[in-house]
């Protein structure tokens, strides 16, 4: 376990380096001529695109185990739950129609959709409902916000905001600024720390909603806790960046493998793998030919439905009796 | 006939923002039987107030054809329905060239006056046209022209001939595009930038409001990114403003 | 000397009428009932899970006070569903039961309980009656003053039905600790010191065993009657 620690913390400052300094070019370049404004560069371009890619991944990791944990299914996650969909028509209904333009207000705006898209999956499939009957809510969900964000930004009063979309509900990090960095991440940052306090009971959840209330847990206010720091935490994020797919699905299937199977202990490692997935994610999207803007969701989801579709595959074959 | 064409009164349809621009400013209120409904629009044009009151139509000339207009003004080709429709009624279909040099402005107001029966009408602004082209100032200072979302302006292009009429030479860029890298580490010394929509949220409005776009080191000039739209007649006040600016 | 457990006027809407529940001496005390009859709801109570009133004190500390690392020594609940999802080792598992880690007792367990061969087999992949042992053993790993076990011996078979019964007794000896146990088939009741009947929601009986299986209220309850060392369907009076 601690090798694997070891190799996450090293993984994760190559990439966080990586995405500080690519593309080199221009940086070695002004190191020569100018280094303040090199300096400049790092902090108010390079540096607000590191950490949204590395913060929103490790909410998604993080708010993806918590609601694996919460509904007692590994295929729970913001994008499948619906939230990051509904943090996307929450925030873009703030911001296009409201006319709320406070990045700490847009992000309660996606607080406000995420939060209404779990319970509208709360309301429709239960906590502990089958896997069909939570993925398809979720998806349902999903695909109703999805459509909603489209429609509120064709209508919208800018004729620009309809090609607005793709971003939206592809996601990306692109030309955002330090204030808009903070304004997802704190929020984020103080949720996921609340979140992560609740691994022990979320461990015990694993064990039945009974056992886990006869140690004193309560599994009822748990999961409306869960519920709303995950709001909290994808919605922020999803108002800066919008919303990503899979990351909060692959993340925490990969941090149960290093926890052998715990799901609140692997919290804080599917924070830290999805944040190396993401930023990685994000360092690929560079590639791209120039002038073409590829949104890092695209990315996300080729790598993610495979691994997605091979998961469900699995659980085809587990014995039940 | 033709007599009785020439003194009917002379009543125009215009089908489209740009083509407007050119009956707005030459014809008297009578004189107009349709304008496209983006004239109309605050956000889109300088010349609402002008335009409010009159027909709106949608770009298609059966929208126009209850007006009885005396010709119908397009801009690069209205669409085959246009001219068949226009030919078995008798309207005169004059299509404007789409403006890629200050002579199709110069052309295209011709056209107009000459349309509405009075050639001499155009006289007073190719008048101005002229004179911006005599007077251009020997300087030409680096430029880029900001649009929403890093929008900027192509070269060689029609825009970037305005601006060298104000003395402004826009910088030649990779695509349409200027990053904010660009902004921040090779900042032009002139920054003519769109206010176009503005109060309106889109990705584009958000890109302006970055900190290096703020804080751009360059001399920041706000322009009414309406006029740029057509690149026409509007935009030789563009051009007279930002010479008085930069004086 | 203080009492082991004080349940008092513990009800739940519609499942269970007020009852009481007094224990000083440690005992193991079997929970028979028809189906329907507030067993389950009776044992959740006493958990502290789900109860619309009464509070449950034991060793005279109120356990909805009491912290978790605190509660797992005063007492363990084992319910009747053994599903669990998560791919955990049965080691594990067992594991979770301990408030602070304690690899010895874990490895006694699984001793006991046989459970050498599956320790580091995931949970969810385990036959249901190598679970019910894996979740029996998490439950007594605290070695908690009060184990409360649902169906414990439902999906075991005959040699783990008689093996259980005689780790639970060993198991409440050496810590002086009590166990209700919910049991099925009343030919297991003899092996318990006390029997609890519910009917439909209220205690009707408390007694020893044979008093107990000997009663009419039993008769009534199950609507059976002794013939000899079996029974016979009650005819209606």
């Amino acid at each position: 376990m601690t090798r694997a620690w070891i190799l996450l913390a090293g993984a994760l400052i190559v990439v966080a380096g990586l995405s500080l300094i690519t593309p080199i070019a221009s940086i070695s370049e002004l190191r020569r001529t100018d280094p303040e404004l090199a300096w400049m560069l790092v902090q108010e371009l390079r540096l607000p695109r590191t950490l949204l890619a590395l913060g929103h991944g490790a909410v998604l990791g993080m708010t993806g185990a918590a609601l694996q944990a919460t509904f007692a299914n590994p295929l729970a996650s913001p994008d499948i739950t619906g939230s990051s969909s509904g943090a996307a028509l929450g925030a873009v209904a703030g911001g296009y129609w409201l006319g709320i333009t406070g990045p700490l207000a847009l992000a309660a705006c996606g607080a406000a959709g995420a939060g209404l898209a779990l319970a509208a999956l709360f309301a429709i499939a239960g906590r502990r409902s089958e896997t069909a009957t939570l993925l398809l809510a979720g998806v349902a969900i999903a695909l109703a916000a999805g459509a909603g964000t489209s429609l509120l930004l064709a209508l919208a009063p800018s004729p620009f905001a309809f090609y607005d979309s793709f971003e939206w509900l592809m996601g990306s990090f692109v030309d955002r600024s330090l204030p808009q960095a903070a304004a997802a991440l704190v929020p984020a940052a103080l949720a996921c720390g609340l979140l992560a306090r609740r691994a022990k009971a979320l461990d015990m959840m694993a064990l039945g909603d009974d056992v886990a209330a006869s140690v004193g847990f309560q599994p009822r206010r748990l999961a409306m806790e869960v519920v709303v720091l995950t709001a909290i935490a994808v919605g922020a994020c999803v108002s800066v960046c919008g919303a990503i797919a899979f990351v909060g699905l692959i993340a925490p299937y990969a941090a149960r493998s290093l926890t052998r199977g715990h799901p609140g202990r692997a919290l804080i490692p599917a924070a830290c793998i999805g944040a190396i997935l993401l930023a990685s994610a994000d360092l690929l999207v560079r590639l791209a030919p120039a002038g073409r803007a590829i949104p890092v969701g695209v990315i996300t989801t080729a790598i993610g439905t495979p691994l997605f579709i091979w998961i469900v595959a699995k659980m085809r074959r587990t014995v039940t009796s | 006939m033709a007599a009785s064409a020439l003194l009917a009164a002379a009543s125009i349809a215009s089908l489209n923002l740009c083509t407007d621009e050119y009956l707005l400013l030459l014809a008297r209120p009578q004189e107009i039987a349709s304008v496209s409904f983006l004239s109309q629009d605050p956000q889109e044009s300088a010349l609402w107030k002008t335009a409010k009151g009159h027909h709106a139509n949608r770009g298609s000339l059966e929208q126009v054809m209850g007006r009885k207009p005396s010709a119908v003004l397009t801009m690069g080709g209205g669409g085959k329905a246009t001219a068949m429709i226009a030919a078995r009624l008798g309207i005169r279909s004059l299509d404007l060239r789409p403006v890629r040099s200050i002579e199709d402005v110069a052309y295209n107001f011709r056209m107009t006056a000459s349309a509405l029966g009075e050639p001499a009408r155009a006289k007073p602004w190719l008048e101005r046209l002229a004179r911006l082209q005599r007077t251009r100032p020997r300087r030409e200072a680096d430029t880029i022209w900001l649009g929403g979302g890093g929008q900027t302006i192509g070269t060689p292009s029609i825009g970037a001939d305005w601006l060298r009429l104000a003395g402004l030479k826009q910088r030649s860029l990779n695509g349409d595009r200027v990053s904010l890298e660009t902004l921040l580490v090779k900042p032009p010394t002139v920054l003519v930038q769109s206010q176009y929509r503005s109060g309106q949220m889109s990705r584009g409005v958000e890109w302006l409001k970055h900190p290096i776009v703020r804080g751009a080191k360059s001399r920041r000039v706000e322009v009414d990114g309406r006029a740029w739209t057509c690149m026409g007649p509007m935009v030789i006040a563009e051009v007279e403003r930002l010479r008085r600016v930069l004086q | 000397m203080t009492a082991l457990l004080n349940a008092t006027a513990i009800s739940v809407d519609g499942r269970l009428s007020r009852t009481d529940l007094h224990l000083r001496l440690p005992q193991m005390i079997a929970v028979i009932g028809p189906n329907g009859a507030g067993k389950t709801s009776f044992l959740r109570a006493l958990a502290g899970i789900e109860a619309t009133t009464g509070s449950v004190a034991i060793d005279e500390e109120v356990i909805a006070h009491a912290p978790p690392s605190r509660r797992m020594r005063l007492m363990s609940f084992m319910p009747a569903t053994r599903n669990v999802v998560w791919p955990i080792t049965a080691r594990d598992v067992i594991s979770l039961g301990l408030p602070s880690p304690d690899p010895a007792r874990v490895e006694a367990l699984i001793d006991v309980l046989e459970l050498a061969a599956i320790s580091e087999r995931p949970v969810n992949h385990l036959s249901t009656g190598e679970r019910s042992r894996v979740l029996l053993a998490r439950a007594l790993a605290a070695r908690p003053r009060l184990l409360l076990l649902d169906e414990p011996l439902s999906n075991l078979d005959p040699f783990w039905v008689l093996r259980v019964l005689e780790i639970v007794r060993a198991e409440t000896q050496t810590s002086g600790s009590s166990a209700l146990v919910s049991v099925h088939d009343l030919n297991q009741v003899a092996a318990f010191d006390r029997v609890l009947l519910l009917d439909r929601g209220g205690l009707v009986a408390d007694g020893a065993p044979q008093d107990v299986l000997n009663s009419s209220a039993l008769s009534q309850a199950f609507r059976i009657e002794r013939e000899g060392s079996g029974w016979k369907i009650r005819e209606p009076a």
